[in-house]
């Protein structure tokens, strides 16, 4: 079946993981497990330096047609962060935005957290989070009612809060990667709130795709409920759902 | 190797022994290495009780004891009485239990159990803890699987690997591309085995991972059966 991977990220992780950590390699990853598109966010932007980051980012884009890209912004540099939406998001390949409370060092109840969404949201209709508070998440979730937001790793283990959140705000959804493959999360929030605001998101190439693909195939997901999961909430967020029925209706 | 079955005493849900068999029913799991909760979260003894009933009505099942190194004054007594019982393979939690591998009655268990020809797992743990375990237990004769580790610790796994041939490494954690092939490389294909943490955790997440790894089937085989069965002395 194929999928649309909403987190990944190009570039090296500080850990043993071989063959990994390019353009190249995320391709090759996609091309294993019938990944159509991955959104990727540049590690070097989250850990070291937003804007060579980006740049590198972009051009293994370009060159590159799954990879598609999440402007990585700091809530540290709000000016540099809205240069760098305006210069990326204008591109075809730049779907949205990346912010990372914990590598930024700024929380996302500090006012400037506050400031960068509010230019996120004039800007693009699409931002992925981690982590956030919840209340955060929801009062962005109301104030930007056009802004889908994706919470990276649905707050892990302590996914039934994230659950609540989407079952709350019709704009927020869930990826579920992560390291901890607790059994039954899927089931479980498939149970509350259906698969509408469930995207698959991989955190490749730090997290093997087939890791957290076992998740959904453990949950006795329907072939129609697997197609929404795995491609096509992520293809209506990414503003491919047009092309989409394009190429079923050629097909 | 790494299967359980009880309460989760930090959330709303049964990890009874219903669901384990169900999650290796529904997988043709030929055999499944478990141990009771209750061993872990309250008494030893009571829990490895109730772990050998459990194995003995259900043969798919492989008993593993639970030892408990804060309550030292019975566990060698503990040890020799389980593996009189059919016990091979013997557990500890010092990450739940709270406990250091460094601590003296951790070795001294871990002598008891060299000397009855046992086997031990534990988790790979914290950076540093994977390499205190193998050079701690180094002089001993006594296989030891480190479970649990991920991205984070494979590095420090891979180097331990590499260097005690004694030490294995489950995979039910190793969720980075290529780590599956980084252990079955570094392990000289022999002391790579397959986890789950079943019925906690996904068992499709770590199979999917062994499925698609870019190895030979011959070294699948080993990681998902054959490797499991050396550890604890049967087949090659």
């Amino acid at each position: 079946m194929k999928k649309i991977d909403m987190h990944g990220h190009l570039g090296y992780w500080a850990f043993a993981i071989p063959n990994c950590g390019t353009a190249e390699s995320l391709v090759h990853l996609c091309e294993r497990y019938d990944i159509e598109h991955v959104a990727a966010s540049s590690t070097q932007a989250l850990t070291y330096d937003m804007r060579a980051g980006n740049e590198e980012m972009a051009e293994a884009a370009r060159e590159h047609e799954p990879l598609l890209m999440y402007v990585y912004c700091n809530a540290n540099w709000l000016a540099e962060s809205c240069e760098e939406m305006d210069t990326y998001l204008a591109e075809e390949f730049g779907v949205g935005v990346k912010i990372h409370c914990g590598y930024s060092g700024v929380s996302s109840s500090d006012p400037r957290m506050y400031d960068l969404m509010a230019e996120i949201a004039r800007r693009t209709s699409l931002v992925k989070i981690h982590p956030g508070a919840a209340e955060d998440l929801a009062t962005w979730a109301r104030s930007y009612p056009d802004l889908n937001i994706i919470i990276a790793h649905a707050f892990a283990t302590n996914y039934p809060a994230a659950v609540d959140l989407a079952a709350a705000h019709p704009n927020i959804y869930l990826d579920f990667c992560c390291s901890h493959a607790s059994r039954g999360k899927v089931a479980y929030t498939v149970e509350r709130i259906g698969t509408a605001q469930i995207v698959f998101g991989s955190d490749m190439d730090l997290i093997d795709p087939a890791f957290v693909l076992g998740m959904f195939e453990e949950a006795d997901l329907t072939d129609e409920q697997k197609r929404a999961v795995y491609h096509d909430n992520g293809a209506r967020l990414l503003g491919l759902a047009q092309s989409l029925a394009e190429r079923r209706t050629q097909g | 190797m790494v299967t359980s079955f009880g309460w989760d005493r930090n959330r709303p849900t049964d990890w009874g022994l219903d669901e384990l068999l169900q999650v290796l029913d529904r997988h043709g799991v030929e055999r499944a290495y478990t141990h009771s909760l209750r061993a872990v979260q309250y008494a030893g003894p009571e829990g490895n009780d109730e772990t050998l009933r459990a194995c003995a009505e259900h043969g798919v099942l492989a008993p593993v004891a639970v030892l408990d190194p804060r309550r030292f004054f019975d566990c060698r007594e503990e040890a020799r009485r389980r593996f009189e019982q059919g016990f091979r393979v013997f557990r500890f939690f010092p990450d739940v239990q709270g406990w250091s591998v460094d601590a003296l009655p951790f070795r001294k268990i871990c002598e008891t159990l060299a000397e009855l020809g046992a086997r031990v797992i534990i988790p790979a743990g914290p950076s540093g803890q994977p390499t205190r375990i193998a050079e701690l237990l180094t002089d001993l004769d006594l296989r030891v699987l480190l479970i649990g580790g991920s991205y984070g610790s494979l590095g420090e796994i891979l180097a331990v690997l590499e260097e005690f041939p004694s030490v294995y490494s489950d995979g039910h954690m190793m969720d980075s591309p290529f780590a599956i092939e980084a252990i079955v490389q570094f392990s000289g294909d022999h002391r790579a085995i397959f986890g789950s943490d079943s019925p906690m955790r996904s068992f499709e997440s770590p199979l999917l991972m062994a499925e698609h790894a870019e190895i030979s089937d011959e070294q699948r085989r080993r990681y998902l059966r054959d490797n499991a069965l050396a550890f604890v002395g049967e087949g090659a």
